[in-house]
């Protein structure tokens, strides 16, 4: 036995035991080396838990400091899910049914808590399993006090004190300031994987519209961070101290708006819409817009209906969702519908209509039709016309072949500044015949007129900095052929399934060009009317408005980033500047000015002001009754450095004169005095729009557009 | 015997036991078994049994001070009994066991009996395998093993290479008897390890080729009947196939807690990569991810701690173990001697590849120590008899 063969295989058995050695070596190879940081990742992931405190928003000031948007804490109760998970079924149920009751006590009935909500809540994705999910907001310092000292009653819930925004002066300024609201799916899918300090978690707040939104990047803050390190039962073991890291406050925003000037333009629109009222009247809507022309920074920007951001705090109910629209909604929770099934709609409460409302500019665009004349060379300044109150377009009784002035009134031999001064419609429509009378001889481009019309920023956005800004629209024979052959493509039938009969339908005609002189057929917010008027006050420089000032860090003087004057193009105005700017001068103060009667009683001696009347059409209704009118009005200082312009459209409020004009004194007025100075906005920044009407009653509200 | 040695002659007058006394004439006697003690297989287990010390430590200590020296300290005392012991047993001529091996090998046997009786025997985890002896456990079947070898060695020295049918016959009951008790505790993996190991020995003791071959046919046949028929419990099959289906669906709970095991044991030794994270400093070992990670997955926390130089360098010095025990069987100056370190060298070598390997998932799981590092006394214990047994036969290759 003590043989070769014992040995031959005493041979075999080592080497069967080198190979099973190589093969535990080859396996713990591939697993450490091979697929070894995979391995890692996936322990790191399992066995650490990295907790996020969001980081309080950055403030927003106004130019001097008063402080518009702020931090408030607000109680919480939240249920922590780890220990909620450990009670049983039974005590779970009894739990969010106490908690239900708890937190109806005092609500009205349609707005009581359920069980059924704190189940759904407490499964819903967005909340992360590790920070106790919120189930109410807001709720008093007694019901903290109660559910503290209920605690064995209420296992798993917590009661937490958290940040969120808060209004000192409630709805001033609201379409400026925006609000914040939850990351919804889509913003979140587009921000999941952002780089950066300020990464976004599910369950968090971003602004959703106004300066909130725009500068989203630097109100929000830096988020704080813990790193649990977890067994596996999700216990927390300890916490890795060098991972940690502390909220930051976002930086603090300083706007250009000067909230005294902002809550004086709310009040004076406001007030004038309430004067305005009547029985034709729409429901009340207008903008108003205040510039400083020799830097484009914005005063002040109200907008009309507004809404109460604070009411956005915390979640939109559907209700005041559907109040925002302008829709109101009926027992079963639907929008109320007319008699055609259509949803009634009012206007919209979050639209901010001085950068997003696209409205006729009417008389008040004759600066641009003036201009662009000018350019064009089809008129000299010094050249007078004749207004005999219409402009025959063609021959015939054609429906508009005569076009009329406001009135059918007729004002004479006039040149450009009287033709401002007066408002002369005829001088205008006598433009636009020309312009497209001779681009048909071939002597000017098709599109002559509007090449020059954009120059005043007409036709694009201003590229203020703020999110949903409408370009407005200059149309074209370009545009208007595009039209009507989308519209053919779209439906042939429209054009009773003939190309001809699209493209005739898409020709531009002499009408549309004397529309256009006059800011009819064309589009334009009252921020881009405010910024082409503010080129001619400062003498020709078209800037980039701005509502933001300054930025700086967190309750500190310490500047990130100052926003020097941003310059679109200058504009040559050559010596029909002095017409344009003696005919607006003329508007507001020489008599048979349009708005020379609003203006009675300004300090006009020491402030002098100019300003253009405009008055839109907006067609008919439904029962082919003309509906009343857009009122536009802007207004600028010529003294004091030029540093004041507003503009102003009030929507079915009637002549330029009648609303917008009344309006445009009430904002100016308080600057030209000095009363402003000594002016503090109450808080709360409530606004008695009756009364403010009542006090105004004295300013005159006749004279034309 | 030993003709590696041949040059070497043999000292005049030798007799086949000439030193009774082993340290009587130790200093002149060239032959003496104490100059011919494994000085590098003592180190070896020296190192081997410290360095699981400080493994089951870490797996034991608690993620946070103050931690927790009590397994430390079961460890320590029994490294010390198991080293005062192999020290006995390496003292003791492993001839005389040649005179005693029924009475040991029976003894083993009679234990596995009294362990299936409940009330004497105690149950744990399905497994009816243990005494309990105030606040210790013994394991029989660990001590079966070792048994079961002596048994074996002691037989077929007696047949001196003769084998006929009827031999063979007799050297596979010696095995079968402790492996079917063993198998109705159930032990399934002490038995795995024995049928190895019996294979071993059946090999070297020179059982011919044609009947080894029919032995593997038969082997291969009962494992896939045990596993179809049903005998096994579900927990078992899950343990024994899970493996298999890594990449699969889990079907069956059992199956999910095991592939829960399988996953964090993976998991645990891949994220260690090339250096470790660091001795005490695995998060996976920390905070208590693998069950049963002190005694049947150390080998996860050596690979988490210290990386692929660690847990390699630790195979290695395994591997020089197994080496010095191979290397005595080749050196031993008897067929008794040979076939017990045969025996002891596959027992190392099938539960150091079983266990390491269901760490890393390329074997099954199964109830397996890791021979010098797993936490458990019996274990241990066995394991250092067995090394004692091994420098025994080392020492008296001259004597």
């Amino acid at each position: 036995m003590t043989s070769d063969r014992s040995r031959h295989r005493l041979g075999l058995l080592a080497i069967t035991a080198l190979s099973l050695f190589g093969a535990l070596f080859a396996r713990l190879w591939f697993l450490q080396i091979v697929e070894g940081s995979t391995l890692d990742e996936q322990v790191t992931s399992n066995s650490q838990q990295v907790v996020i405190t969001p980081g309080p928003r950055g403030r927003i000031l106004d130019r001097n400091g008063i402080v518009l948007v702020e931090n408030r804490e607000t109680i919480v109760v939240a249920v922590d899910l780890r220990a909620y998970n450990d009670l049983d079924r039974t005590e779970q149920k009894a739990v969010l049914a106490r908690l239900a009751s708890a937190l109806s006590r005092g609500r009205p009935p349609e707005d009581k808590v359920t069980a059924r909500f704190l189940d759904a809540r407490l499964g819903d994705e967005r909340f992360s399993r590790f920070r106790p999910i919120p189930v109410a907001e807001d709720i008093t310092v007694e019901q903290e006090i109660y559910f503290r000292e209920q605690a064995a009653r209420f296992p798993s819930v917590v009661v937490e004190r958290q940040m969120v925004r808060s209004y000192p002066y409630g709805q001033l300024a609201a379409h400026v300031l925006g609000y914040v609201g939850a990351l919804s799916e889509d913003e979140y899918a587009a921000r999941k994987d952002l780089a950066g300090p300020k990464p976004y978690e599910k369950t968090d707040e971003i602004g959703k519209s106004g300066v909130e939104r725009q500068y989203e990047e630097y109100l929000r803050g830096t988020p704080g961070r813990q790193v649990f390190e977890v067994d596996r039962l999700g216990r927390v073991v300890r916490e890795l101290t060098s991972q940690r890291r502390e909220p930051q406050q976002g930086d603090d925003l300083y706007l250009a708006i000067d909230a005294r000037v902002q809550y004086k333009a709310e009040q004076a629109l406001q007030g004038r819409l309430a004067a305005a009222q009547g029985r034709r009247t729409p429901a009340a809507a207008g903008a108003l817009v205040v510039l400083d022309p020799t830097n484009g920074q914005v005063r002040a920007m109200a907008s009309y209906p507004t809404y109460d951001p604070a009411d956005l705090v915390g979640g939109i109910s559907q209700e005041l969702w559907a109040d925002l629209q302008g829709q109101t909604l009926d027992e079963d929770g639907k929008p109320v519908t007319d008699e055609d099934g259509k949803v009634v709609e009012g206007p919209s409460k979050l639209l901010n209509r001085a950068t997003a409302g696209g409205y006729p500019p009417a008389s008040t665009f004759k600066l641009a039709s003036g201009y662009a004349a000018l350019k064009l060379g089809l008129i000299d300044p010094a050249q007078y016309v004749q207004d005999p109150g219409y402009w025959r377009l063609c021959e015939g009784d054609g429906p508009g072949c005569l076009k009329r002035n406001a009135g059918s009134q007729a004002h004479g031999s006039v040149d450009l500044q009287t033709a401002l001064t007066v408002s002369s419609d005829v001088y205008f429509y006598r433009i636009g015949d020309m312009s497209w009378t001779q681009a048909k001889n071939g002597a000017l481009p098709e599109d002559g007129m509007q090449q020059h019309i954009e120059e005043l920023g007409y036709g694009a956005k201003t590229g203020i900095d703020l999110p949903a800004e409408s370009p407005g629209q200059v149309p074209t024979p370009k545009s208007e052929a595009a039209i009507a052959a989308k519209l053919f493509e779209q439906d042939p039938g429209y054009y009773d399934n003939d190309p001809e009969v699209a493209k005739d339908a898409g020709r531009w005609r002499t009408g549309y060009s004397a529309d256009l002189a006059i800011g009819q057929k064309v589009t334009a917010t009252p921020l881009q009317t405010a910024n082409a008027y503010a080129a001619l006050a400062n003498g020709g420089t078209l800037y980039r408005p701005r509502v933001v000032d300054r930025i700086t860090k967190a309750n500190s003087p310490t500047l990130i980033k100052s926003f020097a004057p941003e310059v679109i193009r200058q504009i040559d105005w050559g010596p029909a500047r002095s017409s344009f700017l003696a005919g607006f001068a003329g508007a507001v103060g020489t008599p048979g000015g349009t708005a020379f009667r609003t203006f009675q009683g300004f300090p006009l001696d020491t402030w002098p002001v100019a300003g253009k009347t405009g008055t839109a059409q907006t067609g008919k209704d439904k029962l082919g009754n003309q509906r009343p009118e857009n009122s536009l009005f802007v207004g600028f200082s010529l003294g004091d450095g030029g540093t004041w312009l507003a503009s102003a459209m009030l929507e079915g409020a009637g002549a330029g004169a009648n609303a917008a004009a009344p309006a445009v004194r009430l904002t100016l007025e308080p600057i030209a005095t000095g009363e402003i100075d000594a002016f503090k906005v109450p808080k709360g920044a409530s606004i008695d729009a009756e009364a403010v009407a009542e006090q105004s009653s004295a300013i005159s509200t006749e004279g034309s557009d | 015997m030993a003709t590696s040695y041949g040059t070497r002659t043999r000292p005049v007058g030798a007799t086949r036991h000439p030193v009774r006394r082993p340290m009587a004439n130790f200093g002149r006697n060239p032959a003496s078994p104490f100059r011919h003690i494994d000085v590098v297989l003592v180190a070896c287990v020296g190192v081997a049994v410290l360095f699981g010390a400080l493994m089951v430590y870490s797996t034991t200590r608690g993620p946070t001070a103050p931690y927790d020296t009590s397994y430390l300290k079961r460890v320590i005392m029994f490294a010390v009994i198991g080293g005062v012991v192999m020290g006995g047993v390496a003292l003791f001529d492993y001839r005389k066991l040649r005179d005693y091996w029924p009475f040991i090998y029976g003894g083993s046997v009679l234990l596995l009996l009294l362990v299936l009786i409940p009330g004497i025997g105690s149950r744990s985890k399905g497994t009816q395998g243990w005494f309990q002896l105030g606040p210790f456990q013994l394991q029989p079947s660990e001590m079966a093993k070792l048994g079961m070898i002596i048994g074996f060695a002691g037989l077929a020295s007696q047949f001196r290479g003769d084998l006929d049918n009827t031999r063979v016959a007799m050297l596979l009951g010696i095995c079968g008897a402790p492996m079917f008790l063993v198998l109705l505790q159930p032990d399934l993996g002490t038995t795995l390890v024995s049928v190895a190991v019996a294979f071993a020995l059946l090999l070297v003791a020179g059982v011919p080729s044609r009947i080894l071959g029919v032995l593997a046919l038969a082997a291969v046949l009962l494992t896939t009947l045990v596993l179809t028929s049903g005998v096994l419990k579900e927990y078992q099959v899950a343990r024994l196939t899970t493996y298999t289906r890594q990449d699969q669906a889990i079907t069956t709970e059992e199956e999910a807690r095991v592939r829960y095991n399988l996953d964090q044991s993976k998991l645990t030794i891949g994220s260690g990569g090339t250096f470790g994270k660091g001795l005490f400093n695995g998060p996976q070992t920390r905070n208590g991810y693998v069950p049963e990670q002190r005694t049947d997955f150390i080998f996860t926390a050596v690979g988490e701690q210290l990386g692929l130089v660690g847990a390699g360098a630790l195979l290695g010095l395994l591997a020089v173990i197994v080496w010095r025990v191979w290397r005595t069987a080749q050196l031993a100056r008897d067929d008794f001697g040979m076939l017990l370190c045969t025996g002891i060298m596959v027992m190392l070598v099938v539960q150091i590849f079983e266990n390491v390997g269901m760490t890393m998932g390329i074997m099954p799981i199964t109830g397996i120590p890791l021979p010098f590092l797993s936490y458990g006394g019996s274990a241990l214990l066995t394991t250092l008899i067995s090394m004692g047994l091994v420098l025994s036969v080392h020492m008296r290759r001259f004597s």
